[in-house]
């Protein structure tokens, strides 16, 4: 119960906090507003260069469009369909130009200017002006979002405390360390005995095989659950065994590898080395289970 | 120990493996900076470098080693890790000479100092956090499982095999159909319902993004949650509660989509960032007793090793103390002579707060490669330069030199991290992986500054590059390649030229990522982060992955997963990258001789 309560405040709290943090302060939306005006005003600009250069090319290819009567210059754009799109995509500007207040009689020229000369004058706030206009227009809702986030991670770190102390039903002691240890020890030693005598590259798919399923029962199991040992002991005892049961698992791995490349030498020398790690494993669980 | 036929070595950190993977590296980089310059984005080497690596150790030379071939795809992209890190900042600071000549005069020996100093402190910094990331909070690393499935495969056998290969082929066809535009690279759901572009359903269309997400299974659903939350929660409430005005004189056909842009841009994007700062430290912080742990257990089991002349799993303490020192040092040496602007004071502080900036940035990047597969590399590329331009009172060169060293580092520290994964799944030895990369890592900075500086000035007809010196670009022909991330980068430091820094948003999401660190679920903050930091349609199509998983072994049970979802998603992960690159290369070439663009 307390983990679903704490999972919907901390969603809540995501929520309320992300939305009022990621508000912008009055003269900053001011100046992104004028700044998409520029913006527009600049894309015409753009346009206008790109049917300069178009000009340019026109007028190496031998077209001038300046020596054309009004009737040749319609039938030019007619024919030409780089022209075409040009001449489509500029007036759409300068319509869109027209939406944004531009007058008729202005060119987009003096419509940027303006433009710029109304950005500079709103300015853009500076980083302390804007920490403090942003704290004043959101900061409490934010605040807000921030304390149900902390109040729902606590409540779902109370409940995973309850879980692990034995309080939630079927959840506590699902992970089993010593016999999930006793168990590797013990299938590691009949892989070890199946690949004693085997010669360097020879055929390893049943041993292979059978390290394969030591890793999806017994490991992946261990390793999935992993969280409740942290709940029970805290993450500087968890790593003093846990570490070396990586690093006996790391050396199945190595083994399963050393036989697939034919080399039973290394395959048995690896998994000496897993059957030592597990063991440093185990002691030092048993030592932290002895501490308390 | 019996053995009836004569006993071979078994090769890891051979001379073999390491050659192969310098060889590698280095094409690798000098092609990537030039792919990079040209279409805005690099590649990851590892998986091409395990393919090339499967085909002469094992096919050519016939050397049957799976751990050998990890050491080379090891070095191979540890070295091509500074291409990244090199063509999204150092272009910034040469397009920026054009306009401003006092910064055309920067030295050539303190860039490549900060360049290797950041590709040594990235490495030496990530690996006392292996057992962190890799053993205990079992981070997927889908690339690395996916060089893993691929390093394997030979005993995988041929059903798992063929698996691999149809998740290839399908991510192959799939990336050609977006790439000969019959399909799009987003496809936009939204748009048939009529939602409005702050409202936007479109699911990025990429086999390794939704290779990634089926790998990460329940454990990215944060991810997918928090985009969610971001686009179809907060994005509305703003534009509802008029967060979000449009001017006065906007046509009314464009404001949806200027609102959408900047609710991204100027909302949840930069509030993102600060969310993976906050997540990042919260994490540090709470990791803080199993890394000191962890360290005490390297420096026992050290230790007990030399005692019995065996060698340790890992690089001592010791070693990467040192190392690490090193590093800080060549950070202060190469802020100092970076520029005369640049006093004994300024230059500490820039080492120190460069030191931690990147080892912080390090572990966002490792964690959220980990996570997801994806690297918010360009955002604290963002804040290394912000930082670095406020502690030296503007100067743009000695920040963008150190940015350069926080970007190389980054990249390190996923790239390291994504391969001691890779190693862990086969078996590799730590120790081997992390004393290859460690000694190479001067190589690729070298190599990539080197190249970039060829493109720049580029003098001769035919030859690409992207000065306004080069004869490319002064005759405008297709050889004038674009430089889109360093434009995007120049852009970054002419807005902190005027101001224009979201110190409110990075201040108000870090306390939200701490805040959420609380939360029991390891690295929730850093997820939720990286969703508001990315594009949604990226997101919503690996959580669309998260489901098709999680639905998969409810149905069928975690042995399905295992034998059958990890091969296929690998071979998604593998096709994609294999058939970019393929394209990349053929449109490149092609553009070259004269056909391309």
């Amino acid at each position: 119960m307390k983990g679903y309560a704490g999972l919907l405040l901390l969603l809540l709290g995501i929520v309320v906090a992300a939305s009022f943090g990621s508000r912008n302060g009055e003269r900053h939306i001011a100046y992104r507003q004028a700044s998409a005006k520029v913006g527009a005003g600049n894309a015409v600009m753009g346009l206008l260069d790109e049917g300069r250069a178009l000009n340019e090319t026109l007028k190496s290819e031998g077209v001038d469009l300046g020596a054309l009567s009004m009737e040749q210059h319609l039938a030019l754009i007619e024919s030409d369909v780089r022209l075409q799109t040009q001449v489509q995509k500029t007036t759409e500007a300068i319509d869109d130009l027209r939406k944004w207040g531009m007058q008729d009689g202005d060119s987009p020229q003096m419509f940027v200017h303006a433009a710029q000369i109304e950005r500079d004058r709103i300015g853009l706030p500076g980083p302390r002006e804007r920490l403090s206009a942003w704290f004043q227009t959101a900061g409490v809702g934010w605040l807000v979002g921030v304390v149900l986030i902390v109040c729902g991670a606590l409540l779902a770190r109370l409940q995973e405390r309850e879980d692990n102390a034995g309080g939630a039903a079927g959840t506590a002691g699902r992970v089993d360390f010593r016999g999930t240890m006793a168990e590797t020890l013990r299938r590691l030693a009949d892989i070890r005995a199946s690949i004693q005598d085997l010669p360097m590259d020879a055929d390893a798919a049943s041993a292979r095989h059978a390290i394969d399923q030591l890793g999806d029962d017994v490991l992946t199991p261990l390793v999935e659950g992993r969280g409740q040992l942290v709940a029970r002991h805290g993450l500087a005892a968890f790593a003093e065994y846990f570490g070396p049961f990586s690093a006996g698992e790391r050396n199945v791995n190595r083994a399963w590898s050393a036989l697939t490349d034919g080399h039973s030498v290394v395959a048995r020398e690896s998994l000496d080395a897993a059957v030592v790690a597990f063991e440093a494993a185990q002691a030092s669980f048993e030592a932290v289970e002895a501490r308390g | 120990m019996s053995s009836s036929s004569a006993v071979r070595p078994y090769p890891e950190l051979s001379i073999v493996g390491v050659l192969l993977g310098t060889v590698q590296g280095v094409i690798m980089t000098a092609s990537f900076v030039y792919i990079a310059l040209k279409l805005g984005f690099g590649l990851g080497g590892s998986t091409v470098a395990a393919i090339l690596g499967f085909v002469a150790l094992r096919g050519v030379l016939g050397r049957k080693s799976i751990v050998e071939n990890n050491i080379n795809q090891t070095v191979a992209s540890g070295i091509n890790t500074a291409s990244s890190g090199v063509v999204f900042t150092l272009p910034a600071l040469m397009l920026l000479s054009v306009n401003d000549p006092s910064l055309s005069h920067f030295p050539i020996g303190p860039l490549i100092f900060s360049a290797i100093a950041g590709s040594l402190m990235g490495i030496v910094l990530i690996i006392p956090l292996r057992k962190q990331m890799v053993e205990f909070e079992r981070l997927k690393f889908p690339s690395g499982v996916a060089v893993a499935t691929l390093l394997k495969s030979p005993g995988e056998g041929l059903s798992q095999g063929m698996i691999l290969v149809g998740g290839a082929v399908l991510a192959a066809a799939l990336t050609l159909l977006v790439n000969f535009a019959v399909l799009p690279e987003d496809l936009d759901v939204g748009h048939l319902f009529s939602l409005p572009p702050w409202l936007p359903f479109a699911l990025y269309i990429s086999a390794a993004n939704f290779g990634a997400g089926l790998l990460s299974g329940k454990g990215g659903l944060p991810f997918a949650l928090g985009g969610i939350l971001a686009w179809w929660v907060i994005s509305p409430i703003a534009v509802q509660m008029g967060w979000v005005p449009p001017h006065a004189a906007m046509p009314e056909v464009q404001v949806p989509d200027w609102q959408a842009g900047e609710i991204y841009s100027q909302m949840l994007r930069p509030l993102g960032i600060g969310m993976l700062i906050g997540g990042a430290l919260a994490g540090v912080v709470s990791a803080f007793p199993a890394v000191t742990g962890a360290m005490k257990s390297l420096q026992a089991a050290a230790k007990l090793a030399r005692e019995q002349g065996a060698s340790a799993d890992e690089l001592s303490p010791t070693v990467l103390g040192g190392s690490a020192v090193a590093a800080v040092i060549m950070l202060f040496l190469s802020a100092f002579f970076s520029s005369d602007d640049v006093g004994l004071g300024t230059a500490v502080l820039i080492a120190i707060v460069g030191s931690l900036w990147l080892a912080l940035a390090g572990i966002i990047v490792a964690q959220a490669t980990g996570a997801t597969d994806i690297s918010p590399l360009s955002g604290l590329a963002l804040i290394a330069v912000t930082l670095m331009f406020f502690i030296t009172g503007g100067n743009v060169t000695a920040a963008v030199l150190i940015g350069v060293a926080v970007c190389i580092a980054t990249s390190q520290c996923a790239d390291m991290m994504q391969d001691l994964k890779t190693g862990h799944l086969v078996g590799s030895r730590p120790r081997e992986q992390q004393l290859a990369q460690l000694l190479l890592c001067w190589i690729g900075p070298i190599i990539a500054i080197g190249v970039l500086f060829l493109l720049w000035e580029a003098p001769g007809d035919g030859t690409p590059g992207f000065g306004p010196q080069s004869t490319a670009c002064l005759q405008e022909t297709q050889f004038c390649l674009a430089a889109p991330q360093a434009g995007a980068l120049q852009g970054m430091i002419e807005a902190l030229q005027s101001s224009d820094a979201a110190v409110d948003k990075y201040a108000g999401g870090a306390v939200l990522g701490g805040a959420l660190s609380i939360f029991p679920i390891g690295g929730v903050a850093v997820l939720v982060g990286l969703a508001m930091y990315l594009p949604f349609s990226i997101t919503l199509a690996y959580g669309f992955g998260n489901v098709v998983a999680m639905g998969l072994e409810r149905v069928y049970g975690r042995e399905f997963i295992g034998r059958k979802l990890v091969p296929f998603a690998a071979g998604m992960i593998v096709g994609e990258a294999l058939t970019q690159l393929t394209w990349n290369v053929v449109q490149t070439g092609s553009s070259l001789l004269g056909g391309g663009q």
